[in-house]
């Protein structure tokens, strides 16, 4: 008994007394350091002149240039390395525009990950959860701005079909998420706590913010 | 087998818990956990990968259930490397609350909510 005490003492003073590496920027933890990456643009229906929020990682303090369909539009600075804000150009005509950046580190283009803005003279909100209840398997989300027809993306996986909506609620089954049989069938017998993270998506563009619904499973 | 690393896990987690007040040092905060894996998510936008794990331990005896993320840009590995293979019993240290996952939906990334990012893990040898 008392060797394997030792051990494991051994074992875990090392664990607790690391230092973790020194980084700049919290919120880009985790991501590769020289690389500029853009995650997504906020809102995805904007107008021509309105503010945009771009969100990624490696973004300049300096410069960036913003690109639309691969022309250079743009140029904004960020203070955080992971957002900033710029004006969309008020000459771009309405449509669908795949958007990149370039600065010190490259170019953020990724042709498997091509990031959309919808330029628009008649921009929509993007769906607003407000609250969320669940009721045996079935789960009611309340908010803004839904469609008639939506999908559900979560920590069990996405909705596996479209949600209808009357504009303010919407329901999904839990046994129609992608990964919900997988996580299921790990649990075995046992309830577990677990917390289900809700986006909603339309062609008017994601949740911002995703809902906490903490349950057991 | 399974009993007898969930034992060793446990009582890992149990001793970090006692010994980690001594690091209030640390700028961020470095928890412990150990947990089974159950299956690997890929993180489209991030290149990270989050992992499942079922039971999932955090520092006290409950146990929850929910993923991990893996940053080949942070977390250390270390013996026997089996980060996120179904079936491996991991042991770590990991900082809560990071978000590390993106992942892409069509007309942009969202961030996948996790617990946490590891920076940490080592694994057992499930053979």
């Amino acid at each position: 008994m008392r060797p394997t005490l030792t051990l494991l003492l051994m074992a875990t003073v090392p664990i607790s007394l690391s230092f973790l590496p020194n980084t700049s920027t919290r919120a880009s933890l985790g991501m590769r350091v020289n690389r500029v990456f853009l995650f997504r643009a906020l809102p995805y229906e904007v107008r021509p002149g309105e503010n945009l929020v771009l969100e990624g990682s490696g973004f300049s303090k300096g410069s960036n240039k913003i690109y639309f369909n691969g022309t250079e539009s743009a140029t904004a600075t960020s203070t955080n390395g992971t957002s900033m804000n710029l004006t969309v150009p008020g000459s771009l005509v309405a449509g669908e525009y795949k958007i990149s950046i370039s600065n010190i580190l490259g170019s953020s283009e990724n042709a498997s990950i091509p990031i959309y803005v919808k330029v628009t003279n008649n921009p929509q909100p993007a769906p607003l959860i407000e609250r969320v209840a669940i009721s045996g398997d079935v789960v009611t989300v309340m908010g803004k701005n839904f469609s008639p027809v939506n999908t559900v993306i979560t920590t069990l996986g996405n909705s596996t079909v479209s949600i209808t909506s009357d504009g303010t609620a919407l329901s999904f089954r839990l046994n129609e998420l992608s990964q919900y049989v997988q996580v299921k069938k790990s649990l075995k017998t046992n309830k577990y706590k677990f917390s289900l993270w809700i986006f909603v998506q339309n062609e008017h563009g994601i949740s911002k913010d995703p809902y906490k619904l903490d349950m057991v499973i | 087998m399974t009993k007898s690393c969930a034992t060793i896990i446990i009582t890992s987690i149990f001793f970090i818990s006692v010994v980690l007040p001594l690091a209030k040092v640390r700028a961020q905060v470095e928890l412990p956990f150990g947990g089974l894996a159950n299956f690997p998510i890929p993180c489209t936008c991030s290149l990270t990968v989050a992992v499942w794990f079922t039971p999932l331990y955090l520092g006290g005896p409950a146990a929850v259930t929910g993923p991990l993320v893996y940053s080949p840009y942070l977390t250390i590995p270390y013996a026997y490397y089996l980060v996120g293979v179904p079936g491996v019993w991991h042991l770590g240290s990991y900082i809560p609350g990071v978000q590390a996952c993106w992942m892409y939906v069509g007309v942009a990334c969202v961030p996948f909510p996790t617990l946490g990012v590891m920076t940490k893990v080592g694994t057992n040898r499930p053979f």
